[in-house]
């Protein structure tokens, strides 16, 4: 199986669609990533993105039942496949590689 | 921007809502959570930018219901969300008898005109089939989804 090294952000909507669990949709994924990572997201770049995630099977989708909160309209639902969380634990392993033997970047906070 | 600034949002929030349902959701839901109209407008431009409106994310299918129940089931069975296609008139009073004199004055003024009409009429339904017969073989996304990727190869 090829190797799928993430971008930036691909690793973090990942991470905050495997934190925010089964009701991963577009919100709060977005509010995790804002919340957590300190990053403000326009919603369509998190759709953007989990579309190319699951065309890259590194996501499944699935919809959900219509709401009157939302005008009537479903939600879409995101899960992580193993080969999402693998691709996710390769970029850590390339990042934390990337990472040793750095002087600048020993030691405390900067 | 007031909260007033809302209703084109919403408006025109409401007529992309089919090209990406889930996404026109959150907005909205959000937006009823208390985000402000700036917020919904910065998203609604954003999502138009990046062409998350640009396709239909669902397959689109008349709207059968009240013709035929067992259609309608079979079609919501295979994943396709029906949908209502308006075939009324556009405008008050442009009917039968407009469309009716609109023909009478193209055959009596530019009688030529009417080599384009056919000629559209020709070009439109051979893409259309041609466009039907190559969604046949279209593979499906595993959710029931035609993806924006999938739209794009149609017209490859």
């Amino acid at each position: 199986m090829p190797r799928h090294l993430l971008t930036d952000f691909e690793l973090m909507i990942l991470l905050a669609t495997l934190r925010v669990g089964d009701s991963a949709y577009g919100v709060p994924i977005a509010t995790e990533i804002g919340r957590t990572g300190g990053r403000r997201v326009v919603v369509a770049a998190v759709y953007a993105a989990l579309d190319r995630l699951e065309r890259n099977g590194l996501v499944t989708s699935n919809v959900g039942e219509p709401t009157p909160e939302r005008g009537g309209r479903a939600k879409r639902f995101f899960q992580v496949t193993p080969q999402g969380i693998r691709a996710v634990k390769e970029t850590q392993r390339a990042l934390v590689a990337l990472w040793k033997g750095i002087p600048e970047l020993k030691g405390g906070n900067v | 921007m007031t909260r007033g600034m809302s209703a084109p949002a919403l408006w025109l929030l409401g007529h992309l809502a089919h090209r990406n349902e889930p996404l026109a959701g959150d907005l909205v839901e959000q937006f009823r959570g208390g985000r402000s109209s700036t917020w919904l407008w910065a998203q609604i431009v954003c999502a138009v930018a990046m062409g998350e409106f640009r396709h239909p994310r669902v397959p689109v299918a008349l709207n059968l219901t009240p013709i035929d129940p067992i259609v309608a089931e079979w079609l919501i069975s295979r994943r396709l969300t029906p949908r209502r296609v308006n075939l009324s008139s556009p405008g008050e009073g442009v009917g039968g008898l407009g469309l009716m004199m609109l023909g009478f004055l193209l055959s009596t003024v530019v009688p030529d005109v009417w080599w384009f009409v056919m000629g559209g009429i020709v070009c439109g339904v051979a893409l259309g089939t041609m466009l039907a017969f190559r969604r046949r073989h279209q593979p499906m996304a595993t959710d029931g989804r035609i993806h924006t990727g999938q739209l794009r190869d149609l017209f490859v």
